[in-house]
């Protein structure tokens, strides 16, 4: 379970506040939506659950399963189960994928108290996971991300959740880049993971995701405040008459 | 110009013109190879150690560095393990090795593989298999004092496809004193060869060494040549490439420093045949007080011939690194394609790094390009690796890795590549141990 309380956050070069007064809680096995315009703070809120150097929190607590992880350096948040899928993930050129994801599955295995996985088992691992995401051979051997489709990097991405298998998972705007069938690719991987011990908070600026990834909430973000939620429906009804009316009844 | 004839010389510079006179009836060759001695000697007698007036050694002012010099080292007896001497095993289990230590041959000039010859070093100075005149190349003040002093070395020749790697091991004793090693090497029409030179020393020992190795790639031949310099953490270091290509000719060479108080090589390469290629790369890697020049001449001399210049480096605590490299393409060397990188990373504060790619293109049909970036870690890059769970040492280290081991891809050799990745993982485990 996820809770945000009275989160406030800054950009810790210049002090723009961002985020003030966040509320939220997502539920074990639940998958939340997060909506809001341009600007409203939605990617500075995955930002700084997942412990990005470029904010400074002012106020409030990030607790996960009622621990807070924002006393946590990012790679310990990561251990305790969070998994943050990048918006734009990072091109990393010399790190084979295969490389990396071996390095990061066994730091996470270790952190949590269990053996490395041997070479054919991690290969056996690995493969399947990416056969599931139409991630081929050659991808993996390619450093990472680098030269990747952006369909290509928003599947490596839900591959690595696949394989670290996270208590909860931050989806930063994991449709932007994507054409209709990645997009189908991408939330049928989600979907498999969907479970009743993880849950998802999913972050988007767009309704078409949540008809591929059904939510069971829906929060709209505003001006670094949660001004509404409601279920699946409020997506829709954002979709038909966009945010300026639900801002102006919030105000 | 009256500079260098004013100026008073150091004690380095009144030992080596006084050491070389005591010495010089001692060295090996018959007159003409004696007056090139002294024509080198006299030169240095003129313009003394380099220093920081000089365009060359403004980053790396041998006269401030080399106050004193260690007295010359003596020939190794028999039992030269008592001398602090543990020749390493070969890093390629098939190579053959032959060990030089403080300047001198002592093992490995016999039952070489097949395609390869060694002519002993006074032989080779009388037939010009090693020249010292310094006339038939372009050469450095660092050369000019190896070519004075130098005492043992050897020549090898190749013919044919020779597939096992010969490793030329330049191995100082437990003694702070100065050595001098000159080393050519000769691949004749078509031929093959893989070539690794090491430079070790132990640490906290004085030493000295200069080493000049000259490189011939006949028509059509190839190369692949490694330099690692190894040398323990008090050592000065002085090296020298040169390097000729001919017609058809393919070398590849690859730098990885990673050893010396003080260390600066020079790499001369000139293409004196067409279609031709040369891919050079380096790997610095720097610590503590460190300072480490590599130093780069490329020289298109002919048309239709490429290069590739790819130099990483990274450099912790007070180090410093320097990389300094030049492509001259000839009035003639139309066709000319040559790309030099330069990138490094600085891990501290305090380190420094000096970075003078240079390009001087007289022709008017060439593709030639220069670049350089200096920074830090990116963060970004880190973010990314942390946030997947890799702990920040273990993400650096993964980071570092990838940026130095592009330097290594220029071989399709892999025993080659994984020597300088594991080169690359023993440092970066030194430094993760030591931060």
């Amino acid at each position: 379970m996820l809770e945000i309380k009275n989160l406030h956050a800054r950009i810790a070069e210049d002090g723009t506040e961002i985020l003030r007064g966040v509320n939220l809680t997502v539920p074990d096995g639940q998958v939340h939506a997060i909506m809001g315009p341009n600007g409203s703070g939605k990617s500075t809120l995955s930002y700084v659950i997942s412990g990005k150097e470029d904010y400074e929190v002012t106020d409030g607590e990030v607790l996960l399963d009622g621990e807070n992880i924002l006393e946590m350096d990012p790679h310990e948040r990561a251990h305790a189960g969070l998994f943050l899928a990048f918006q734009y993930p990072i091109e990393v050129p010399g790190v084979a994928t295969m490389t990396f994801l071996r390095t990061a599955l066994n730091a996470n295995r270790k952190a949590r108290g269990l053996d490395e996985l041997s070479t054919p088992d991690f290969m056996r691992v690995v493969k399947e996971k990416a056969a599931e995401l139409n991630i081929s051979p050659e991808m993996l051997k390619r450093p990472l991300n680098v030269g990747f489709s952006g369909g290509e990097k928003k599947r490596n991405e839900i591959m690595q959740m696949a394989l670290l298998e996270p208590k909860m998972a931050v989806m930063d705007e994991t449709d932007s880049g994507l054409d209709i069938d990645a997009l189908k690719v991408v939330s049928d991987g989600v979907n498999a993971l969907r479970g009743p011990d993880r849950s998802f908070l999913v972050i988007t600026h767009y309704q078409r995701l949540l008809d591929h990834i059904v939510p069971d909430v829906v929060h709209v973000l505003s001006a670094g405040k949660i001004i509404k939620t409601g279920d699946k429906t409020l997506a829709l009804e954002l979709e038909a008459k966009g945010y300026a009316d639900i801002i102006a009844n919030a105000a | 110009m009256n500079v260098a004839l004013n100026r008073v010389r150091t004690a380095a510079e009144t030992d080596i013109i006084e050491g070389f006179r005591a010495l010089e009836d001692t060295l090996p060759g018959g007159p003409s190879v004696h007056d090139d001695r002294r024509r080198r000697m006299a030169l240095f007698e003129r313009e003394g150690l380099p220093h920081r007036r000089i365009e060359a050694f403004k980053y790396t002012d041998l006269r401030s560095f080399m106050r004193e010099l260690p007295p010359l080292a003596d020939a190794p007896d028999e039992s030269v393990e008592a001398d602090g001497v543990d020749v390493p095993l070969p890093l390629l289990e098939n190579a053959h090795q032959i060990v030089m230590v403080d300047g001198f041959v002592i093992s490995g000039t016999e039952n070489l593989p097949v395609g390869v010859k060694v002519i002993p070093f006074a032989d080779a100075l009388d037939s010009g298999a090693i020249k010292l005149s310094g006339d038939d190349h372009p050469s450095s003040a660092v050369e000019a004092f190896n070519a004075a002093f130098a005492r043992d070395g050897f020549a090898l020749t190749f013919e044919g496809t020779v597939e096992t790697p010969l490793e030329l091991v330049f191995q100082r004793s437990s003694a702070a004193t100065q050595s001098h090693a000159r080393v050519a090497v000769a691949l004749s029409e078509d031929a093959r060869a893989k070539i690794i030179e090491r430079h070790i020393s132990p640490d906290g020992v004085e030493a000295q060494s200069t080493v000049a190795t000259r490189y011939t790639a006949g028509k059509g031949a190839k190369l692949d040549a490694m330099r690692i310099q190894k040398d323990g953490d008090a050592a000065y270091h002085l090296g020298e490439i040169a390097l000729d290509i001919g017609e058809d000719a393919e070398v590849k060479l690859l730098h990885i420093v990673s050893g010396a108080r003080m260390m600066r090589c020079e790499t001369r390469a000139r293409f004196v045949g067409e279609n031709a290629r040369f891919d050079v790369a380096g790997i610095s890697m720097t610590a503590d007080r460190q300072h480490a020049d590599l130093t780069l001449y490329v020289d298109h001399l002919v048309p239709n011939c490429e290069s590739t210049e790819t130099f990483k480096s990274v450099i912790d605590d007070h180090a410093k690194a320097i990389f300094q490299g030049k492509i001259v393409v000839a009035p003639d060397a139309q066709k000319t394609d040559a790309q030099m990188a330069v990138d490094s990373l600085l891990l501290s504060d305090r380190a420094d790094m000096i970075a003078k790619p240079e390009l001087e293109i007289f022709a008017d049909d060439v593709s030639c390009a220069h670049g350089a970036t200096c920074g830090d870690i990116d963060e970004e890059l880190m973010f990314y690796l942390l946030a997947r769970g890799v702990p920040p040492e273990g993400a650096r280290k993964l980071l570092l890795q990838a940026f130095l081991s592009e330097g290594a891809e220029l071989f399709e050799d892999h025993a080659f590549e994984d020597i300088a990745f594991a080169e690359v993982e023993a440092w970066l485990s030194a430094d993760v141990a030591r931060s």
